[in-house]
């Protein structure tokens, strides 16, 4: 029996993005970017300086953050930490894997896919 | 009894063959949007390259560290699985106004028990108090007409944010009039940096220092607003290239196509979680 939809959150919750300079820069346009009271930021520019230790504790706190819904990751940056995505299995924050600037979607990288795959028995 | 299982049977193979139809079709679907998230950021991408060629270099040197998010996700739950994997969630866009200011400026406009031209009139004025370049363009009829509709408009539902935005709006527009009484009434019509055309140098010293303190009080009314419409465009400067608002256009579409995809994602979690449940009975009974 399907419940009501309710909106569990009334004020809004957050997109946090993980990805290169440009395609930040863009979503930050279109109006995402956000720096609360702490000084923290919703998204983490990933360049070819960035560690990947850095865009772990990044993904780990934004995932474990209560004002965002949505986590977009461009597929670039993912596979630097696919065991971390590959472990996160909370509903929200929803993870979602953009095409990078410099190599085009791949849907066999996509975790998503990945694990529809493994269930439906494509291999 | 034979029959009636044998009935059951069908019964779940028929659902479990429309389950299977429909995670495939809504596979489909991700992989189109994905298709057509990456044109749409292509697009993107592209115009702000052409903005960053006409008007220089376009990166983190120019964020704003006091941006607040214009563009916000309203999640609903949906469906009534009681396990965290089989959960569902649905994603839609809110998006704020650019301003906090002219969100409160209208809020008090509803609120407010006046006719609606009186509202409208009153609304005006606060907003032109909030205007984004910071530079009002008032009558002295406006500030005269309104003044005892204003005050009678002040009357305000204690514990709201906007109201204090609309308190300092209309300290500004206090301010203003004192200076105009004190330099003798001048017209502040088409006042810019440089003072009006023609007025006496003490009007014009007033009207410039009127102009630096309303746009002070523009930029910080105006500052906490964020992303959507102009916000994040005056990070770059004043005078942007066409090309750098149709990039924020082009990633606002990205956007949405985004949160069609995490909609999309979230309506497969529980034919996943089906799935997997499935395949562990099977699995030891084998």
């Amino acid at each position: 029996m399907a419940k009501n939809a309710n909106i569990t959150s009334a004020d809004g919750m957050l997109l946090a993005v993980l990805a290169d300079e440009d395609t930040i820069t863009g979503f930050l346009l279109a109006g995402v970017g956000n720096v609360d009271l702490r000084k923290k930021k919703n998204y983490l520019v990933v360049d070819s300086k960035t560690s990947v230790r850095t865009i772990e504790q990044a993904f780990k706190e934004f995932s474990a953050r209560e004002d965002i819904a949505v986590i977009l990751i461009s597929q670039q940056v993912a596979s630097q930490i696919r065991h971390v995505i590959a472990a996160h299995n909370k509903p929200i924050p929803a993870v979602l894997e953009i095409p990078s600037k410099d190599c085009p979607y791949d849907p066999s990288q996509d975790s998503l896919l990945k694990r529809v795959k493994l269930i439906a028995g494509f291999n | 009894m034979a029959a009636a299982e044998k009935a059951s049977s069908a019964t779940d193979l028929d659902a479990a063959e429309r389950e299977f139809v429909e995670s495939l079709d809504t596979l489909q679907e991700y992989l189109q949007l994905q298709a057509r998230l990456q044109d749409q950021l292509k697009q993107g991408l592209m115009n702000l390259a052409r903005a960053k060629y006409s008007m220089g270099p376009i990166g983190q040197a120019q964020y704003d560290m006091d941006m607040k998010a214009s563009v916000r996700v309203a999640v609903r739950s949906e469906g009534a699985s009681t396990t965290c994997s089989g959960s569902r969630f649905g994603f839609e866009i809110q998006k704020q106004l650019p301003s906090a200011t002219a969100t409160a400026a209208t809020a008090a406009a509803r609120r407010s028990p006046q006719p609606p031209a009186a509202a409208v009139g009153r609304s005006n004025v606060v907003e032109k108090v909030a205007a984004a370049d910071g530079i009002v363009r008032c009558t002295d009829d406006d500030l005269l007409d309104n003044d005892g509709d204003e005050d009678d408009g002040l009357s305000r539902e204690e514990g709201e944010e906007e109201e204090g935005e609309l308190k300092e709006a209309n300290e500004f527009l206090r301010r203003m009039r004192m200076l105009l009484s004190g330099d003798g009434g001048g017209d502040v019509g088409g006042g810019g940096v440089g003072g009006g055309d023609g007025n006496s140098a003490s009007s014009g010293t007033a009207e410039s220092k009127m102009t630096r303190r309303l746009r002070r009080g523009g930029r910080n009314g105006g500052g906490g607003g964020g992303g959507g419409g102009g916000g994040p465009l005056h990070w770059f400067g004043v005078l942007v290239p066409p090309a750098l608002k149709d990039a924020q256009s082009g990633f606002s579409a990205a956007l949405e196509t985004c949160l069609q995809l995490a909609n999309t994602a979230q309506r497969m979690r529980p034919q996943l979680a089906s799935s997997s449940a499935g395949a562990a009975e099977e699995g030891p009974a084998t």
